[in-house]
């Protein structure tokens, strides 16, 4: 039984497969106005890829938990990608490097996420305002939608994908302290664009099309 | 052959049992309310209802097969006294790794009713919030030993202060009141369910973590009645959500 375990691990060949980061348009139409992007960067690092995680009575559709905040099991790693790298979320695709994993399921991912900063402007049913904002988002992103496999023989090539869209059509563009432009300081852009950047749904991992 | 069958259907016959005991409590944070100090926010709450289903109660043998089961639900309100006996069950004297518990809907009961008052600063506002939640807890008691003719006590522990919680996955959670109280937008002194589902989550720097769907502070409480169980005082339970 136990030869037979190992044998299974030894089995499990590597992937190294090439990562690169896609963002968005910075000309946004949500819902309730329009945004365009002058400049959204966020500083993200350490990308890692996990496989679902193991549950033994239920089905599990997110994750399991510890029934208590901050002790999620995540599935055991399956792969990942070292280093920091400012995202430009506007920008044009960039190449992050090779992360290196095992042969396997990928369901989630998460990396760490550090400043973002966010300029531009926010045009509603009441006119144009512009707003500039910087933050410690400090907090890692974690759940991010990842449903691919790793096979050694297919190294797959990988896309992360910020949807500012969706993580921007969290935030209130109230203007609050009269002084013509949106910040930290008005309402609640810090917490709403904290929100949006770090939902999980505002990301995914995909296997890039051949 | 001949000899050693009787000798195997003895030994079956006289494998050495014990009691395991269940019991559920509250503690002080729901028998006698949650202190201002444990509140981040200064806030303060006491309940007057805190009734959990409890639907499953179950020792978990090494297989993943019920050693031994509670054979009906219970319904307990842990703003009373406790800890509250739950069943008193006969299992094979050894050592388990595993009890499992549901809190869960019974017929028309919801899983969890919490109701009470809230107070931060002057204002206090009351609540009656009932959750139709569904969670199975597997938990892994330190030791858990069934001794032959004698028992073991294993606890479902409930956690009141979590509905409180200001994040949902983050270790370094909060214990607030404030966005609650706040939630009573009609200021007639209570804060409904429907209340907290019109506030959104993103504004109050509430963390939701991998849970995206939960954007309303409705969900977010409905949620956190998803990690109030607890095995033997601070034991932690495994969940899937």
């Amino acid at each position: 039984m136990i030869l037979s375990l190992l044998a299974c691990i030894d089995a499990r060949a590597p992937v190294a497969m090439p990562v690169r980061f896609e963002g968005g348009s910075p000309d946004l139409q949500l819902e309730a106005g329009a945004i365009h992007l002058d400049r959204a960067e966020l500083e993200v690092a350490d990308l890692r890829m996990e496989s679902a995680p193991v549950a033994r009575w239920l089905p599990s559709l997110v994750g399991t938990a510890t029934a208590h905040p901050g002790h999620e099991f995540a599935g055991s790693v399956r792969g990942e990608l070292l280093g920091s790298w400012t995202l430009d979320l506007v920008g044009p695709p960039t190449d992050l490097g090779t992360a290196e994993g095992w042969e396997g399921d990928v369901a989630t991912a998460s990396f760490d996420a550090g400043t973002l900063v966010l300029a531009g402007t926010w045009t509603g049913p009441e006119g144009s305002i512009p707003f500039d904002l910087e933050v410690e988002v400090d907090r890692p992103i974690v759940g991010v939608e990842s449903l691919f496999s790793l096979d050694a023989d297919e190294p797959p090539s990988l896309s992360l994908s910020a949807h500012v869209d969706h993580a921007l059509g969290f935030v209130e563009w109230a203007e609050t302290d009269g002084d013509g432009i949106v910040t930290a300081a008005d309402g609640t852009l810090r917490n709403t664009a904290l929100f949006g950047i770090t939902s999980s749904t505002s990301w995914t991992l995909a296997q890039e099309s051949p | 052959m001949t000899r050693s069958a009787p000798v195997l259907l003895l030994a079956a016959g006289c494998a050495p049992t014990g009691t395991w005991e269940v019991q559920t409590w509250g503690e002080d944070l729901i028998e006698q309310g949650i202190p201002a100090e444990v509140f981040e926010d200064g806030c303060a709450a006491t309940f007057t209802v805190f009734e959990v289903s409890i639907t499953e109660a179950s020792l978990v043998d090494g297989d993943g097969s019920d050693a031994a089961a509670m054979a009906s639900p219970a319904r307990i309100d842990l703003t009373s006294p406790g800890p509250h006996a739950l069943a008193s069950l006969e299992a094979p004297a050894t050592h388990y790794d595993t009890a499992r518990f549901r809190i869960a809907p019974d017929g028309d009961a919801p899983s969890v009713r919490a109701a009470g008052t809230l107070t931060c600063g002057a204002d206090t506002v009351a609540f009656d919030w009932s959750f139709d939640t569904d969670t199975t807890y597997r938990c892994e008691p330190e030791d858990l030993t069934i001794p032959g003719g004698g028992s073991h006590t294993t606890e479902l522990t409930v956690h009141g202060d979590h509905l409180f919680y200001d994040g949902l996955s983050n270790p370094d959670a909060l214990v607030r009141g404030t966005a609650l109280l706040e939630a009573d937008t009609n200021a007639d002194g209570e804060v409904t369910q429907d209340e907290l589902a019109a506030i959104p989550i993103a504004p109050l720097g509430y963390q939701v973590g991998p849970y995206a769907d939960v954007v309303d502070l409705e969900a977010f409480v409905a949620h956190l009645t998803q990690s109030v169980g607890h095995v033997d005082g601070e034991g932690h339970c495994g969940v899937d959500l």
